[in-house]
């Protein structure tokens, strides 16, 4: 097996309980088992159970010339439904994470003080983080970038809501939110852990043919977009196309998580007229929308649903739960007692949602969401449905079981190999067969989209038994 | 051929970077690439650095603008490391530019000389 053109081949374990970290090699028998992403985590995760461990992990194809090779996944127990769940980075983290020389990240343990964990250049610290602790999501960017000296750097970070362990928690990547539906900022807070930053130049190798082959296919993807960018035909997918007209007028640009062919998220300029191209002074001209459903969480509002976002990502709350709480109120009132609720910390119990994670918080209803929602592995933050294209252009029948399955299974792979999970709901022509073409080609090693399956199905079923296991939580006063 | 640039076109996948290092270093990194992202963020102000034999094309969202070697740029923070890139020989010997072929926008077009 070629593992240098896949994997910098090296795990790093951070036990905060000592303040210790350690280097294990990623060996073959882990990746041939689990093949990598939410395959190799769960190993991970079983692993170190005993230590509530929060891992983070890439894929094989992570931060590759595969189309849409975004893919980074944190994988924990969630406070919130109590299964060990897997959330997928879709924006810049992962591969800037795996560029440090660092394939995975294990999490043990709690710190006595807030700190960061800094990765980079083959080097992993744990270093002090009370200068961002109790600052919001986007001051505690601009300080993990001020105190590394680097733009370019990529912080996986929580806010107000996450320090305090609310189970309303939600970890940000970047400024922008995340797709954590599962409260996994409420266990970084628990750890004391205000962000996961990294600045990656390493490299990987690249196999011969692979760059043509992934040119190739991305061209063939082009010709289904025709044009389309951005949130607004996702929110047309929806059925929302009066919301997506609404909030039109106040996009900027659209832009593309890694090396993704469709920009699926859209820069929404409310403090600044959006037709502006230079740089100006204003230092938060608006905010970029990277959760769809979030935003349709909010549509209530008009387009002044993407204030609420803005404030949402600062506070590092999760939006769809934080909108079941807020019911209909006007903006003015809802910014007022959104600050409140993630101050409130864990404690939600009184306001009667102490998990409204099984009242099926998705905007979207379906009988095939719902079922998607029960088995619960896998973040709801990405649509249960194809978007732009159509259950037919992915070869699904209307049987909603069959397409709760489909859903399942698609995103697995995803989760496993490294290519971003939303994207896999857009492009018909990210098929299994062509993932295991280019894994097949990269590792050297002959890999058939039966083998994916398997391998899929595999995962699913050891995560959901992984989630019996008891996982001893103490949350700090 | 030539290579040309449209930044209001980028969606800042950042694929470019690593395709123009892999025509000069055959690895996937961005530490030798001639090309550069330059993102500031939270502005979702966005542009191009792109280092030539002579000078430093800024191809900014509203227009472009010309550095000469050792001139200090205005609001181009993350600019300094491309001074230390090899620059672009636009692919010499091959039949196309390799940040065009993973340009998935329009971005980064070829244009004959």
């Amino acid at each position: 097996m070629n593992l240098e053109n896949a994997y910098s081949g090296r795990i790093a374990i951070v036990d905060l309980d000592a303040g210790s970290c350690e280097e294990e090699e990623l060996n073959d028998d882990l990746v041939q088992d689990y093949l990598g992403g939410a395959g190799i985590n769960l190993a991970l995760f079983n692993r170190y159970a005993s230590r509530n461990p929060l891992i983070l992990g890439t894929g094989p194809l992570t931060a590759s010339f595969a189309p849409a090779s975004s893919l980074g996944v944190v994988t924990a127990k969630s406070p919130l439904t109590g299964s060990i769940v897997h959330v997928p980075l879709m924006w810049l983290c992962a591969v800037e994470f795996k560029l440090t020389g660092f394939d995975f990240l294990v999490v043990l343990g709690e710190s006595e003080k807030p700190v960061q964990i800094w990765a980079h250049d083959e080097l992993i610290d744990v270093v002090d983080a009370s200068k961002q602790w109790g600052k919001n999501v986007w001051e505690a960017v601009d300080l993990f970038r001020e105190e590394h000296g680097d733009e370019n750097v990529q912080a996986i970070t929580i806010g107000k809501a996450g320090e305090r362990g609310s189970k309303l928690a939600q970890f940000s990547e970047s400024y922008w939110g995340s797709s954590d539906r599962f409260a996994l900022g409420a266990v970084m807070g628990q750890k004391n852990l205000k962000g996961i930053v990294m600045r990656g130049m390493g490299s990987f190798e690249v196999a011969g043919g692979f760059f043509e082959k992934c040119m190739e296919l991305k061209n063939e993807i082009m010709k289904e977009f025709n044009g389309k960018s951005g949130v607004a035909p996702l929110l047309s997918s929806l059925g929302m196309d009066g919301f997506a007209k609404a909030i039109k007028p106040m996009i900027h640009f659209n832009r593309a998580g890694f090396n993704s062919p469709y920009a699926a998220n859209s820069f929404m300029m409310y403090n600044e007229d959006p037709k502006i191209l230079a740089e100006t002074g204003v230092t938060e001209p608006g905010c970029l929308i990277t959760d769809i459903l979030g935003l349709v969480a909010f549509k209530g509002l008009g387009a002044d649903a993407v204030k609420m976002i803005e404030k949402i990502q600062k506070l590092g709350l999760e939006p769809t739960g934080t909108s079941l709480i807020m019911g209909k109120k006007s903006l003015d009132e809802a910014l007022g007692e959104v600050e409140k609720l993630a101050e409130e910390g864990r404690d939600l119990t009184s306001l009667g949602l102490p998990n409204f994670y099984g009242v099926s918080p998705s905007p979207i209803s379906s009988p095939e969401a719902n079922l998607i929602q029960a088995v619960g592995i896998f973040s709801p933050a990405v649509p249960q449905m194809p978007l732009i294209s159509s259950w037919g252009d992915f070869g699904v029948g209307d049987s909603p079981v069959e397409k709760a399955e489909w859903w399942i299974e698609r995103q697995a792979i995803s989760y496993i190999t490294g290519i971003c999970p939303l994207f896999s709901l857009i492009s018909p022509k990210i098929t299994s067969e062509e993932v295991a073409e280019l894994l097949s080609l990269s590792l050297g090693m002959e890999l058939s989209s039966f083998d994916l399956e398997r391998l899929a199905k595999k995962v699913i079923s050891e995560t959901i038994e992984a989630g019996k296991k008891e996982v001893i939580y103490g949350f700090h006063a | 051929m030539n290579l040309k640039i449209d930044s209001t076109k980028c969606t800042g996948c950042r694929i470019c970077e690593f395709a123009c290092n892999y025509h000069s270093g055959d690895d996937f990194t961005t530490y030798s690439g001639s090309l550069m992202l330059h993102r500031a963020e939270k502005k979702d102000y966005y542009g191009m650095m792109w280092k030539r034999k002579s000078d430093i094309y800024l191809a900014r969202p509203e227009g472009a603008e010309i550095m000469e070697p050792g001139a200090k740029m205005e609001g181009a923070a993350g600019s300094k490391p491309i001074t230390m890139r090899p620059p672009c020989d636009l692919c010499e010997g091959m039949e196309e530019l390799y940040c065009v072929l993973a340009c998935p926008t329009g971005c980064l077009t070829r244009e004959e000389k």
